[in-house]
């Protein structure tokens, strides 16, 4: 009996050391790889300050440079656009196409299965100054959200089998005109797992003579995944988005 | 002793309980063994990408490459951390993932490797390959046998000397490229 008691306890012990083995290391494999993906994101932003676009909002390659085509930094771009208030502020289409040309370029590697938002926002009124969103959307060959093809099986019921249309990266440009700092981490962002995000500081000059103010840029990144919240990026409810693909 | 006839012993006498015991003793050790096993598999693992993420910290520096000076000081720093992996790094433009991907990419490695071809890597105006190399002390190559590989992937923005075809005059512009990254044991 005593070593029926003995085997008892041993086999408890085995058992701890077994879930010991298949759990270690998990939750640092977890932190290592968020930070993979935050010093990505940190990358960006820090690209995104340094990099040289053509003013005219075309993309840039060694190829077409000559001394007559016009070439400054994109954080430029975005300052001329913030301090023209005889445009309301708003972000010219050069500077989105050229924000588009950069974030296309840069995030290259994880284009096909990763989403993200890049944005700055206004920490005194809480307010965006403009989102830009890369997702992919299932979309029927008009535009539309896919569909699904279901079917009825006996005793299980309605069964989905099939979508109709294919999944695109769309990029879309918001400009919120009064929604306040919470969709992204009030609404959004809990429908989409892990999020890693990098943050960065920018001065925005309020006039161009004017030494400006501190804005703050974010860039969130997420693995792809459907959410019904994605889909009011393209409803354009409140966010104001444009698809700029 | 006289009076304990047929006692043979607390162990002799009890034989039948002595199956659970053994049975315990081994699936313990084999327990035992397993998870320091695993335990040091892990940590290597762990190691190792903690060795990149620093590695590829002191070569991309503040993630813009102003030139190849620079980025060869970086990458002979790095090479003074006496790293515990082999790594190589290589600067490429972004288009490269456009057309065969990563796969490509472990074959350029593989091929600089073996036989110091690097080609498909950026080089600057005088022909220097924007190209890391380490190899520990008794280190294999990177082959096409190689297991247990990383490759990482970080986007840096590098500075580009371009000549006006018509004036002749320099033009610098910073432009985003793609750090590639490969570790092995």
């Amino acid at each position: 009996m005593d070593s029926v008691f003995f085997l008892t306890i041993v086999m408890g012990i085995t058992g701890m050391l077994l879930m010991f083995s298949i759990n270690y290391g998990m939750q640092t494999q977890s932190q290592l790889d968020s930070f993979y993906s935050s010093d990505f994101a940190a990358d960006v932003l820090k690209i995104v300050t340094y990099i040289n676009v053509a003013r005219d909002g075309s993309e840039l390659s060694l190829s077409n440079v000559d001394s007559s085509f016009e070439i400054d930094y994109l954080l430029t771009l975005i300052k001329e656009d913030y301090a023209d208030v005889s445009n309301d502020r708003r972000i010219t289409q050069r500077t989105k196409n050229a924000l588009l040309n950069t974030f296309r370029s840069v995030l290259r590697p994880f284009q096909a299965s990763m989403n993200y938002v890049f944005y700055i926002y206004d920490p005194q009124t809480s307010r965006y100054l403009f989102l830009f969103f890369s997702v992919h959307e299932c979309v029927d060959s008009a535009g539309n959200p896919c569909s699904y093809n279901t079917t009825f099986v006996d005793g299980v019921g309605l069964v989905t089998n099939s979508r109709v249309g294919e999944v695109v990266n769309n990029f879309y440009f918001c400009e919120p005109a009064n929604e306040p700092n919470s969709f992204l981490e009030r609404e959004l962002f809990p429908t989409l797992g892990r999020i890693d995000t990098a943050f960065g500081k920018v001065i925005l000059p309020t006039t161009l003579d004017n030494p400006g103010r501190p804005f703050e840029m974010r860039l969130s990144i997420w693995v792809s995944r459907d959410s019904e919240k994605i889909s009011e990026i393209s409803d354009g409810s409140g966010l104001n988005c444009e698809l700029i693909n | 002793m006289f009076n304990k006839k047929g006692f043979i012993g607390a162990i002799g006498d009890d034989l039948p309980a002595l199956i659970p015991i053994i049975i315990a003793i081994l699936i313990f050790l084999t327990v035992f063994t397993n998870t320091l096993v695993t335990y040091d598999q892990k940590n290597f693992e762990l190691r190792k990408q903690i060795e990149l993420s620093s590695i590829s910290r002191t070569i991309k520096s503040d993630s813009l490459i102003l030139d190849f000076e620079q980025f060869e000081d970086n990458c002979r720093l790095s090479r003074l951390k006496r790293s515990n992996y082999n790594y190589m790094v290589g600067i490429y433009e972004n288009s490269k993932l456009d057309d065969g991907g990563t796969q490509d990419i472990i074959n350029d490695f593989i091929s600089a490797s073996q036989s110091e071809f690097f080609e498909p890597f950026i080089f600057d105006d005088e022909g220097n390959y924007f190209f890391c190399s380490y190899r520990k002390v008794g280190g294999s190559r990177f082959s096409i046998n190689t297991q247990n590989y990383l490759i990482r992937f970080y986007p840096v923005a590098m500075q580009r000397k371009v000549i006006d075809a018509e004036t002749g005059t320099d033009i610098f512009l910073i432009d985003p490229v793609i750090m590639a990254m490969v570790v092995w044991n």
